[in-house]
């Protein structure tokens, strides 16, 4: 099963799935900007910790591989950005590290390597409050609750039908892949080039056959543009919202009086001979 | 290859906002004439949208030995310009920000302008001018898509490096070149294998279904141009 088809399962067995859907997107939202206006670590730990104890209960505390596999690969990914935010420091300032590492220009400083640290846990923490969201909320219940805030319903439509055609696409894909791997079609750089665009092809052509079919079948059913949800999730109360605001503005203040409790540089000082 | 989440500066996060909005609304309103006008079209745009979906959550190998995305907005920004471009990608952006933790919430706007807008309005460019010089179909969407790929890397690197100049006071040109040096090892080949891929694509599409490219000839470059 692809990723996102087991992003879909777990969403819906969710623990938090009749929670109100714009209530959770609010909370997160609100979350990711007060981690962005405070250079406090503290702060960024607690939203982090508060994204993993969300996803833990969503997920029944079995956190699937698939949830794992994702932090693990945006860890990495974060490991780079944030390593390149630290070596491209303030050239009027005191460096830690100055040079040349293979073909980049070096001048880490104390300043730079704080904020390095400071943007790798606010990433993971966002991360991690995504995937909160994204394992307790199906795309249909997200369409749902944009439509109620007034988004464009064409928008709202456009959102399910292509989370609805993506699956189907990437099945196609998928099988088409393979078969071309079954035909030696990934046998040098050009054939592989050409399999890929075969199989891209393919996958269209099957799927605007898909589509005129899948049109006719929605038009005999009555679609007016909507995809009714039976089990419909709570709408989002002044709960919600007073929750929210509260833990932001305490979030807010703590990382007013917090921001510089943790000095990386102190703590990597004696292991790096700073 | 998205802008993770939390790594621009707040400032940033708002001004790419800012730049996205135009064109987000631009792009709602084409796409509400055209559901109006054609709406035998909706599930072709849905299509298209989750074509790119597709296309951007494929991995491929690339000379570092590690993977990289393409970005898939050739094909949709020749079809339908680039507003309905920008709609479809901030879609797209937001399902891979959720389903594959690739992006973030608050750098929406900044992976928006340079996936959805920006790269895809240098690679509409490319496709006129070519097509008006009278370049064949694969032609025309190899430099297309190749342009818009690697464009939409061109803007990210500059989007980094403003958001590194204002966090670090760095050095503009120092910053860039680094960013971009990064990039160009995995994405010179790739927007090279994504141009290929998509012009075969565009080659094979318009044998096989030549009414596809009836829409694509009647798209202007200027988003904010009003139909005729």
């Amino acid at each position: 099963m692809s990723e996102q088809a087991q992003m879909d399962a777990i969403a819906y067995s969710s623990k938090m799935l009749d929670w109100s859907p714009l209530g959770k997107l609010f909370f997160v939202i609100c979350l990711l900007i007060v981690g962005l206006l405070t250079d406090s670590i503290l702060v960024t730990l607690i939203t982090f910790t508060i994204g993993l104890i969300l996803m833990g209960y969503s997920t029944h505390f079995r956190v699937p591989l698939i949830l794992t596999l994702a932090i693990g690969e945006a860890i990495l990914i974060m490991i780079l950005g944030s390593g390149m935010i630290s070596i491209m420091g303030d050239a009027n300032q005191p460096a830690l590290w100055d040079g040349k590492f293979l073909w980049f220009t070096v001048h880490m400083t104390d300043a730079s390597f704080q904020k390095a640290w400071v943007i790798f846990f606010r990433a993971i923490a966002g991360v991690t409050l995504m995937l909160s969201f994204a394992c307790s909320t199906p795309i249909p219940h997200l369409a749902h609750a944009l439509r109620s805030i007034k988004c464009p319903p064409e928008i709202c439509e456009l959102i399910v039908l292509i989370y609805r055609y993506a699956f189907l696409l990437l099945e196609r894909f998928l099988i088409m892949l393979d078969a071309a791997q079954c035909r030696l079609g990934y046998n040098g750089a050009m054939t592989a080039v050409k399999s890929y665009a075969g199989a891209m092809t393919g996958t269209f052509i099957f799927s605007l056959e898909l589509a005129e079919k899948s049109e006719a079948s929605l038009a005999c059913r009555n679609y007016r543009g909507y995809f009714p949800i039976y089990r419909m999730p709570q709408k989002m109360g002044v709960k919600w919202f007073a929750i929210t605001i509260i833990l932001v503005v305490a979030l807010f203040l703590i990382g007013r009086e917090t921001a510089g409790w943790i000095d990386m540089t102190a703590i990597f000082a004696p292991y790096m001979g700073w | 290859m998205h802008i993770m989440e939390g790594y621009l500066e707040p400032i940033w996060c708002l001004v790419w906002f800012i730049v996205m909005i135009p064109f987000f609304y631009i792009g709602v309103v084409k796409l509400r004439q055209i559901l109006r006008d054609h709406p035998d079209q909706k599930m072709i745009v849905a299509l298209s949208g989750a074509f790119i979906f597709l296309i951007s959550s494929l991995k491929l190998p690339s000379v570092t030995g590690s993977s990289a995305h393409p970005t898939g907005t050739g094909i949709a920004v020749v079809f339908y310009g680039v507003g309905v471009c920008a709609v479809l990608s901030t879609i797209v952006l937001i399902f891979q920000a959720l389903l594959i933790a690739h992006g973030g919430f608050t750098t929406l706007g900044a992976n928006c302008v340079s996936m959805g807008i920006i790269g895809p309005l240098f690679g509409l460019i490319i496709w006129k001018l070519l097509r008006k010089a009278g370049a064949g179909v694969f032609v025309s969407m190899v430099a297309a898509a190749a342009v818009a790929d690697f464009m939409t890397y061109v803007v990210t690197a500059i989007q980094m490096t403003l958001n590194v100049v204002t966090a670090n006071n760095a050095s503009f040109v120092d910053a860039f070149v680094d960013f971009m040096s990064v990039y160009a090892v995995t994405q010179v080949p790739l927007a090279i294998i994504e141009g290929l891929i998509l012009g075969m694509f565009a080659q094979y599409l318009s044998t096989t279904r030549p009414d596809v490219f009836e829409i694509a000839d009647k798209n202007k470059i200027n988003p904010f141009a009003k139909e005729e």
